[in-house]
């Protein structure tokens, strides 16, 4: 897959980016794929950058491109939740229905999951990372963090995020969060920080939820990526992370999970 | 209000009505009654057959001498005597009990809950207004079927036919409940929208009120409730109009619910899954009407006693099958009901009869009753 080929329009070729572990003081200038500010990087966990090469016949060090966190045995302080959507069939033959529905429930299911996280990207770079470079990028953490724990069978999980609609508002969360927990999204980020989903979960309904009681747009973004993330999503998918129907609570992102066979 | 008080009918001397169990035929007058109700009395279908049937299974139940299996149920009709005496159709209003709701199955209803979600790092704390697919009111005897001719809804008479069922229910006690519900249609339009219907049920029928409920008429009401979500729904996701209207009543049921209200019935806790209508409930022996009657032998006074300053009071006779129930002036006094000898013939019993028939009989309006409750020692 990485040949040492160059590109049609003779860009450098995915080997030659460089991942290594990163220091916080080095991803200042990086933001979320959302746009918000990156959560700073907490204690246990391992930040990843990518680094474009230097340019040709200089030994100026490039500033990151991108990066992403490594967090190992999540939630296990603080309840992480994510919604798992499912199926509910009514079915009466003698009045002819046959009714299959999506249904919500808010679980803790990925607890103690690995998680890769915290992505980065560079807002001012001419071009995002394509998912070549995302996919080293994935691939390294994950390797490293596995040399480290050889043992471990937790799965790894992946959050993307979610639509957002013209006016920047994620329909999800204007659709079903809004109605018990007050907040904005953003201005909930802005309050609380990047991680405060960990605490609106406490506000959101414990019992099954039908999506059939949400609007059209809610429903319609459920397991979405935000079109920012399409490359990452792409590098995951490469990288063996699939859709197990886990959702964030937020903006209904798709969790992406890689289960060790 | 003030035009109800001009009404004729307002004025109408309360001893012109008798309630009695209906008959087998009192079918057409019932068929008319259905037909005439504006919003459709669920458990009184404008159908002549279903109709016929349910009609079959009251008389059946007034006559028995079985023990109750709890199918039983038990329509009244009220009859204005002076129709009668011009020949004309007498039957003016209809009421019914169900003996026990969700006989053989169950009874569905949403119960109201308040959930309290908090969250101490956000300094939030929320009530949540959810509703829970309950099964608590099977078993309980209903109230049920309540219509009046709306020239009649002024006046008492809507006062003897929704509340002679409770005298009915003091009587004989071993057939019913201890505790008693009424379920009352929520809001629709005349087309039969309901903004309940259309945020919760239609998600998951596909279909009309109506026709969902023409559906729950033909099978069980259960087997329609099992496909509704059995999970809470949580209230803040349901559209406002729908939020709106829930535990509200139809208008046409204002005068009905009413009365059950002053009786001492709750429509705080149970509203109907389909439309959302209030369902009130109560204990029987919480009930005005219930503690405030008093059985006793009857003592007929002559014609131009004192009997006409008495108060008015409902009274029955303590018959199960030929129940009859009129408004009429009555006082307690040594033991004995003192009434008036002409009102024994619209009671269905005769002056002259042997011994003195058992009555029971409870103030019309319901303040203190005027001396203390005495259980009559056996």
């Amino acid at each position: 897959m990485t040949s040492n080929t160059t590109s049609k329009d003779n860009t450098p070729c995915p080997t030659q980016w460089l991942t290594r572990p990163g220091r916080p003081e080095e991803v200042t200038h990086l933001i979320g794929l959302d746009t918000q500010p990156l959560e700073p990087l907490r204690a246990g966990r391992q930040l990843w950058v990518l680094v474009p090469p230097s340019a040709q016949g200089t030994a100026e060090p490039q500033r990151p491109l991108a990066c992403l966190q490594v967090s190992r045995g999540i939630g296990m302080e603080v309840p992480r939740a994510w919604y798992r959507l499912g199926w509910v069939v009514h079915a009466a033959a003698e009045m002819s229905l046959f009714r299959q529905q999506r249904t919500l429930m808010l679980g803790n299911d990925l607890t103690g999951a690995h998680e890769l996280g915290g992505w980065g990207v560079d807002p001012q770079a001419s071009a995002p990372p394509t998912s070549e470079a995302w996919l080293q990028l994935v691939q390294q953490a994950v390797q490293a963090a596995m040399l480290e724990a050889p043992a471990s069978s937790a799965p790894w999980i992946a959050e993307l995020p979610g639509v957002r609609d013209a006016a920047g508002r994620s329909p999800f969360w204007q659709g079903l969060g809004r109605h018990f927990c007050t907040h904005d999204l953003d201005a909930a980020l802005q309050a609380w920080g990047p991680g405060w989903e960990v605490h609106a979960a406490a506000l959101l309904p414990r019992h099954l939820l039908y999506a059939s009681f949400l609007p059209p747009a809610a429903q319609g973004c459920m397991g979405q990526a935000a079109a920012a993330a399409a490359a990452l999503q792409q590098a995951l998918a490469q990288a063996g992370f699939g859709w197990r129907e886990h959702v964030r609570i937020s903006d209904a992102g798709p969790v992406l999970e890689r289960w060790v066979t | 209000m003030s035009t109800n008080a001009l009404h004729p009918l307002h004025s109408a001397r309360p001893d012109r009505f008798v309630l009695r169990a209906a008959r087998s035929d009192d079918l057409d007058d019932l068929e008319r009654l259905a037909h005439a109700s504006a919003v459709g009395i669920t458990t009184l279908p404008p159908d002549r057959a279903a109709l016929g049937a349910r009609l079959q299974l009251s008389t059946d139940s007034f006559a028995s001498t079985d023990q109750p299996s709890g199918e039983e149920i038990y329509l009244f009709v009220l009859e204005d005597l002076q129709l009668e005496r011009a020949g004309k159709p007498a039957v003016v209003g209809t009421c019914g009990i169900t003996a026990s709701a969700g006989f053989g199955s169950r009874f569905y209803c949403y119960r109201n809950e308040t959930v309290v979600h908090a969250s101490p790092a956000l300094k939030a704390r929320n009530r949540i207004h959810t509703l829970h697919l309950c099964h608590s009111l099977t078993g309980a005897t209903l109230l049920t079927s309540f219509y009046i001719e709306p020239a009649y809804e002024a006046g008492l008479a809507p006062q003897l036919l929704s509340r002679a069922r409770l005298l009915f229910l003091a009587e004989f006690p071993e057939l019913f409940s201890d505790h008693v519900a009424s379920e009352s249609p929520g809001l629709a339009d005349a087309e039969g929208r309901c903004p309940f219907w259309d945020a919760v049920g239609r998600r998951f029928f596909e279909m009309d009120y109506p026709q969902a409920e023409r559906l729950a008429m033909g099978r069980s009401k259960s087997f329609i409730a099992e496909l509704m979500p059995h999970s809470p729904v949580y209230v803040p996701l349901l559209p406002e109009e729908a939020q709106w209207a829930i535990g509200q009543l139809h208008p046409v049921a204002e005068l009905p619910f009413s009365i059950l209200q002053e009786e001492g019935f709750q429509s705080e806790t149970y509203v109907d899954i389909f439309d959302g209508g209030p369902i009130v409930d109560a204990r029987m022996s919480m009930l005005r009407t219930v503690t405030q009657s008093r059985p006793g032998p009857a003592l007929w006074m002559a014609a131009g006693s004192p009997t006409a300053q008495h108060a008015w009071h409902l009274v029955s006779n303590s018959r199960r099958n030929g129940f009859r129930a009129v408004l009429a002036r009555a006082q307690w006094a040594r033991g004995h009901w003192e009434l008036d000898s002409e009102d024994a013939q619209r009671l269905g019993l005769r002056v002259a009869q042997e011994g003195q028939p058992r009555l029971r009989a409870a103030p019309l309006s319901q303040g203190a009753i005027s001396e203390p409750w005495e259980r009559p020692t056996p």
